[in-house]
């Protein structure tokens, strides 16, 4: 039931009845809210920084082609290469291969939404490399065979006894224990194995930095330094948006990147890596690859508003606040972003078509954009969405192919119904010609005991509103008459 | 697959993007807080983090070594020669150096080793944070394998924050292999938002910041 967005009204009406999704989620979404409104006391200073960010991100997105080439340039002279894939399916077969040709078996991998996001360990297992979750989240929810439903707490869906069971059942001689030290320090041992034996480290990117050529890291656990320090090869997966110009931008984007996700002044851990191990140095992986993703996000990048998606630093504060993914979790959503910016994000990669309930599974109420640390209008770009979705598809050919492409975006129209639209413009017919308005609101109030009692659809939970006994033109001029 | 960067960079120029989003680059600063305050700062927020803080004169550094060795119950570290003079010789745990390299090393580094001490590049005070810039004499994996992490900051080397650590060490005209900021011992919230520290890193961080 998780795989696909298309499912998202039938997962989402099912989480809505599951009270342990409920109280889990509850619960994490209090916890995360409290902490973040603890990191920001002052809503001015956040104001601030936050508009500080917005103007960074801006301007590197401003700069997005030159800023990558400037990146690939200053990589490759530090011994960092550069590969570039325009979809999931290339990203993985880069990565595939840097392995393979280097003989490697064995793969740990740091926490990344980028390699979720293309599917980087099936692809691997499939090739017959083992790839381990280092992240304890990560590794608790691929033990149970699931997906994260959380970017930043990827486990927020599993209380302490169901990963207790979960132990018990998969890791040899482990017993059933809900004490959370105990089962960190199992889930401790079973990764050093993997990280003292892996042949290749995989991880994300949450900052490139243009101007040195540098890769910066962000996290509590370790498990990011391991998988980028022991094996001896490291492979960094990271989408085109994530490079910032001057390594002097990192500051206030890491404080409001950490302040945001977990309430945290500063992660555990900023690691940033500029080269691999040099000559004279004694640890270190010895080969320091980079490939960077498209997959959709050059179809963001061509349209001015919709842009504004890949401001996103990730930090989850927008699913934290949001009354629908509070409620549902993270699985519903069938994506591996969930929560408001999953559902402005993900339309890019996967197309309308697949993702078209995304845009309106969203009250509006604007809590996302709020507490955005990076000011991604996220309420106008699911209207702007939901405008995409139900536009008449006009389609134009390319320049120098007979292939037709969208204008905006793949599958925009598809949420387009025939009968709404001629309904709508019925209803624009009506209003713009006063005489035709008066006969037929003349006719609703007059016929309003006609009007039948629907109990499906919108009305299945709302009462439908029954029409005035007069309506107000008519009620107004009566006045002015007597 | 110079085809797929071709491709990638054709459709992002093909955007025509307006120049009036002139930004300025990241603003200086405020004022220079006093050392007191730097130092107040710097020790709560790493406390707050979990991580041990001993503030010592230099010449006192080699007994508060030793006395630390025996409460922390340390019968091995990891040391090299930046640190091994100011080290106790009496009672003294087993000291060990850095190899040439990892690949020689491993097996003990990941189960031999209690400890480790390292040297630091500077601080942070505004979040505790210790800056690494791990090198040839001590490497990447010294600061982050072994369970207990010793480490000497010296209190003059203390930036108001991360900004101003950039700027004034130059970062940018030379970056190292690798930069680290560690602000505390390694530490999850993954299982129930329960926090665990030594998830993967040291499960103690003990900073011994050096006045005068």
């Amino acid at each position: 039931m998780h795989n696909s967005p298309r499912n998202f009204k039938h997962n989402a009406h099912q989480a809505l009845q599951d009270n342990t999704i409920r109280s889990n989620f509850r619960g994490a979404m209090d916890f995360l809210r409290n902490k973040r409104r603890a990191a920001f006391p002052d809503r001015e200073d956040f104001e601030q920084l936050s508009a500080q960010g917005a103007a960074i991100k801006q301007r590197c997105l401003q700069k997005l082609p030159q800023l990558l080439e400037q990146l690939e340039q200053q990589c490759h002279s530090n011994g960092i290469q550069v590969h570039w894939a325009e979809t999931a399916q290339q990203a993985n077969q880069i990565v595939q291969q840097l392995i393979t040709d280097r003989g490697g078996r064995s793969a740990v991998k740091g926490k990344s939404m980028v390699t979720e996001e293309i599917g980087l360990t099936d692809h691997l297992n499939q090739f017959g490399i083992d790839c381990i979750e280092s992240d304890m989240g990560e590794y608790i929810v691929q033990l149970a065979k699931e997906i994260p439903s959380h970017i930043i707490m990827p486990a927020i869906h599993k209380n302490a006894e169901q990963i207790g069971h979960l132990f018990a059942d998969k890791i040899p001689n482990v017993n059933y224990t809900t004490d959370v030290d105990r089962l960190i320090n199992t889930g401790r041992e079973q990764l050093r194995q993997h990280f003292y034996g892996a042949d290749v480290g995989i991880s994300g990117v949450n900052f490139a930095i243009a101007e040195t050529g540098t890769l910066c890291l962000v996290e509590n656990e370790g498990n990011g330094r391991m998988t980028t320090t022991v094996p001896n090869l490291h492979i960094a997966v990271t989408g085109i948006e994530k490079v910032v110009e001057f390594l002097a931008d990192i500051p206030p984007l890491l404080k409001l990147l950490t302040r945001s996700a977990t309430g945290q002044a500063i992660t555990t851990y900023v690691n940033m890596i500029t080269r691999p191990r040099q000559d004279d140095e004694r640890d270190g992986p010895k080969e320091v690859h980079l490939v960077l993703l498209d997959n959709g996000r050059s179809q963001a990048f061509a349209d001015d508003e919709l842009r504004k998606t890949l401001q996103c630093i990730r930090c989850g504060a927008c699913m934290n606040y949001c009354p629908v993914y509070t409620r549902i979790g993270g699985h519903a959503y069938g994506t591996v972003y969930p929560g408001p910016i999953g559902q402005i994000f993900t339309p890019h990669q996967l197309g309308l078509e697949q993702t078209k309930d995304l845009p309106t599974a969203s009250s509006l109420c604007g809590a996302c954009e709020e507490v955005c640390p990076v000011k991604i209008p996220i309420p106008k770009l699911l209207q702007r969405l939901r405008v995409e979705s139900n536009k008449p598809s006009l389609r134009v050919k390319t320049e120098n192919s007979d292939r037709t492409e969208p204008v905006v975006m793949h599958g925009e129209g598809s949420a387009r119904r025939r009968l709404e639209a001629l309904l709508w413009r019925v209803w624009a017919g009506i209003c713009s010609r006063p005489a035709l308005y008066r006969t037929t609101s003349w006719a609703v109030t007059r016929g309003r005991q006609l009007i039948p009692n629907w109990k499906n659809g919108w009305t299945q939970s709302r009462t439908l509103p029954k029409p005035a006994s007069k309506p107000l033109h008519e009620r107004l001029k009566n006045r002015i008459h007597s | 697959m110079n085809s797929a960067k071709q491709n990638i960079l054709a459709r992002l120029n093909r955007t025509p993007l307006s120049a009036k989003h002139a930004f300025a680059r990241t603003a200086q600063s405020p004022a220079e807080p006093s050392t007191e305050f730097m130092t107040e700062q710097f020790v709560q927020a790493l406390e707050s983090n979990h991580a041990e803080v001993i503030i010592t004169v230099r010449s006192a550094l080699t007994q508060v070594l030793g006395a630390l060795f025996i409460e922390k119950k340390i019968s091995t570290l990891l040391t090299s020669e930046r640190t091994r003079h100011m080290l106790p010789t009496a009672e003294a745990p087993q000291y060990s150096e850095f190899p040439e390299s990892i690949e020689i090393f491993k097996q003990a580094l990941f189960n031999k080793i209690d400890a480790s001490i390292t040297t630091s590049q500077g601080a942070i005070a505004e979040t505790g944070s210790i800056i690494l810039w791990p090198d040839s004499v001590e490497p990447r994996s010294m600061s982050l394998v072994p369970p207990v992490h010793l480490v000497l900051v010296e209190q003059k080397s203390l930036f108001p924050d991360f900004q101003s650590a950039i700027q004034r060490q130059a970062w940018s005209q030379a970056m190292p292999t690798n930069a680290i900021l560690v602000s505390g011992p390694s530490k999850t919230a993954d299982i129930q938002q329960t926090l665990a520290y030594g998830a993967h890193g040291p499960h103690a961080l003990v900073v011994l910041l050096l006045t005068g």
